[in-house]
């Protein structure tokens, strides 16, 4: 009777050890971040025609829908070489811009002397205009070129080598050169021609132009 | 004496170890904390050391900040060679001058030792024939007088920069470090188990001793002695309620939450085959979700990033990575990388990001959450029906400056007075989303 007390301590102590264990067990359960849980209805949540970036990796599953004839199992393929788009191909272009995208698809990549003699810009600038201008060169320049283009953004703290536009030789740099720049890269900036289109590229040359007069 | 006092003085001396202790564990912690910024601070404050030349090297500076440096540095390689002891590689400072002038007439015309840069960087430096004689002898001039101090005093605001960030980088990480954090905790709990352990053993001696000690009274032995009838208080009706009842609860909320969260992803943060931090790129280097992203503002899915992107930068950057390897290899292979999709919005519905981020001038973290700080990317909004609806429900539609919307507002103010929402121009309605 007299040890009771010490052996009673120790066996709640064992059922209160063994119910947090469990507790922590089973809470463990519902934490991996790799799983997206139960589906209901899958028929309806799962897309029957290819779809951008739909992603069923089980190839014996039904809702497996990865073409599987294009290559790396993309919907789209490249178009053949020297395809032209066809907007551009025939009939009358909407407008001067549409007119010039035939002569942007033959530009040469180590042109960019001759873009800045021939390339001018199609569009009038309008203070709309230079306001989108600024919000593309910010979205897709400042991170290497600064908000000022003065070469001091962020990223330029690690990738070494980007000029400041106001200064030298790059205060005087024609429309078409930095055209083409944007492009095609130039020295060790690589071509972001996939990722701007011909129009938006003519805004931000709007707006480089500004700052290369120290205007920003 | 009584038992009573005996264990309390017993707790006040274990209270007294335990904060003990902790002290010394945040203590080393503060110290670490305040040491490591400290050599950064004192090199820093080392770093403007007075300029030694004339006002010609001054003047030099100047026009090295504002041509040159983005390519080159006194001590170290950047985009070009280091320049220090520059001048002394070359016969004279007009020989110099006139290849800093025109790189590629030199390098073409033969000269050995430019030919011989040209080998070993693969590209021409840009003609700078902009610049006049007098401002490259200028910085020719700065370029003796860094060259003449010594190699450690003028490494130091370099080394001083690198030194920072590595120290910068430590202290967040000291901030944040979990796995220093567990090993706090780890430690504490030791400590309370150890607690524990002498609790029980100093309860059974004192046991022992009292039920050996003859000169207590009834009413002390009853105190300390006599266990408490746990019997009767798990045996009662009432506590079977209550566990019953918290038991039924717990139960409950379980199931409905299991039921309500399928189909709902939140917090799904699967593992990439890179492991990417958007914390990294976003936040510390302030890239825009669209550089990478840039179907966001163009149509219906934002899109993933191709190769080349991520190559824009990493051409150069963290070139020896292994995880940059595998980039190499996509493009070798012509084998996109399969990144996992975060955000899986069922086929039934249909979601447009231009109307949203154009339009509706939404900001990305709006429903992606704080995207800059997250390590690895996790679904951070329900994207539920309910959660679309409420929005539509409470947002008001940006109708500045956006003609399309003039006679809308128009009607809209003639009914009544409150502002025009999603709601109000048939962002409920079911064919919106679902057809």
């Amino acid at each position: 009777m007299f040890n009771s007390r010490p052996q009673k301590f120790a066996k709640s102590f064992a059922v209160f050890a063994t119910t947090v264990a469990m507790a922590g067990l089973l809470a463990s359960c519902g934490q991996d971040r790799n799983d997206t849980g139960i589906e209901y209805a899958p028929q309806m949540y799962h897309t029957i025609p290819y779809d951008p970036y739909s992603q069923v990796t089980d190839t014996s599953s039904e809702y497996f829908n990865t073409n599987r004839l294009n290559p790396g199992g993309t919907n789209m393929r490249k178009p053949a070489a020297n395809t032209v788009a066809r907007k551009f191909y025939a009939g009358t272009p909407r407008t001067e811009l549409a007119k010039t995208v035939m002569i942007y698809d033959n530009l040469i990549a180590d042109s960019v002397e001759l873009s800045g003699r021939i390339l001018k810009n199609p569009l009038v600038p309008t203070e709309a205009l230079l306001a989108q201008g600024e919000t593309l060169y910010l979205r897709y320049c400042s991170p290497c070129h600064g908000a000022g283009g003065a070469g001091d953004g962020k990223v330029a703290e690690k990738y070494k080598g980007v000029p400041n536009y106001s200064t030298g030789r790059y205060a005087t740099l024609p429309e078409g050169h930095i055209f083409h720049t944007i492009t095609f890269g130039k020295g060790r900036m690589w071509p972001h021609g996939s990722q701007i289109n011909p129009e938006d590229r003519w805004k931000i040359v709007m707006y480089v132009q500004k700052l290369q007069k120290g205007q920003s | 004496m009584s038992l009573n006092r005996l264990t309390s003085r017993y707790w006040v001396r274990i209270g007294a170890m335990a904060a003990t202790v902790l002290t010394l564990h945040f203590s080393a912690i503060a110290q670490d904390g305040a040491a490591t910024p400290a050599p950064a601070d004192g090199a820093a404050a080392a770093a403007p050391a007075p300029a030694a030349g004339g006002g010609d090297a001054v003047a030099g500076e100047a026009v090295f900040n504002a041509n040159c440096k983005q390519c080159h540095a006194i001590n170290e390689q950047v985009v070009g060679p280091a320049l220090r002891d520059a001048h002394k590689r070359w016969p004279s400072d007009k020989a110099l001058t006139e290849f800093i002038k025109y790189p590629q007439k030199t390098i073409d015309g033969g000269n050995a030792y430019a030919k011989g840069l040209y080998d070993k960087y693969k590209q021409y430096m840009p003609n700078h024939n902009f610049l006049k004689d007098e401002e490259i002898g200028s910085v020719i001039a700065w370029i003796k007088a860094e060259s003449a101090k010594p190699v450690t005093a003028a490494a130091a605001p370099a080394a001083a920069d690198g030194k920072g960030g590595a120290a910068a980088d430590a202290g967040a990480g000291a901030g944040i470090d979990s796995s220093f954090l567990t090993y706090i905790l780890g430690a504490l709990v030791l400590v309370l188990i150890l607690l524990i352990a002498v609790l029980g053993l100093i309860t059974t001696v004192l046991t022992k001793y009292l039920n050996n000690n003859e000169n207590l009274t009834e009413a002390d032995k009853e105190y300390a002695l006599d266990a408490p009838n746990y019997k009767s208080f798990f045996g009662s009706k009432a506590f079977l309620f209550v566990v019953t009842f918290i038991f039924t609860m717990v139960v409950l909320k379980a199931g409905f939450d299991k039921v309500y969260g399928i189909n709902v992803n939140t917090g799904y943060a699967p593992t990439q085959p890179i492991p990417f931090s958007h914390k990294l790129h976003a936040g510390t280097y302030e890239i825009d979700c669209g550089y990478c992203h840039t179907g966001v503002y163009k149509g219906k899915s934002a899109t993933i990033p191709s190769v080349n992107i991520c190559l824009n930068c990493h051409n150069a950057i963290k070139t020896g990575s292994p995880n940059m390897q595998k980039l190499y290899k996509a493009v070798e292979n012509n084998k996109p990388i399969e990144w996992v999709r975060v955000h899986n919005l069922p086929d039934l519905a249909y979601f447009n990001h231009s109307q949203h981020t154009v339009v509706g001038k939404i900001e990305c973290e709006k429903c992606h959450g704080a995207i800059k700080e997250m390590e690895v990317v996790e679904q951070h909004s329900t994207l539920t029906m309910g959660w679309c609806i409420n929005c539509h429900r409470e947002t008001v539609v940006k109708t500045e400056g956006n003609a399309y919307y003039d006679k809308l507002v128009k009607l809209h103010a003639d009914k009544t007075n409150k502002p025009m929402t999603v709601e109000n121009i048939g962002g409920l309605e079911c064919s919106k989303c679902h057809y």
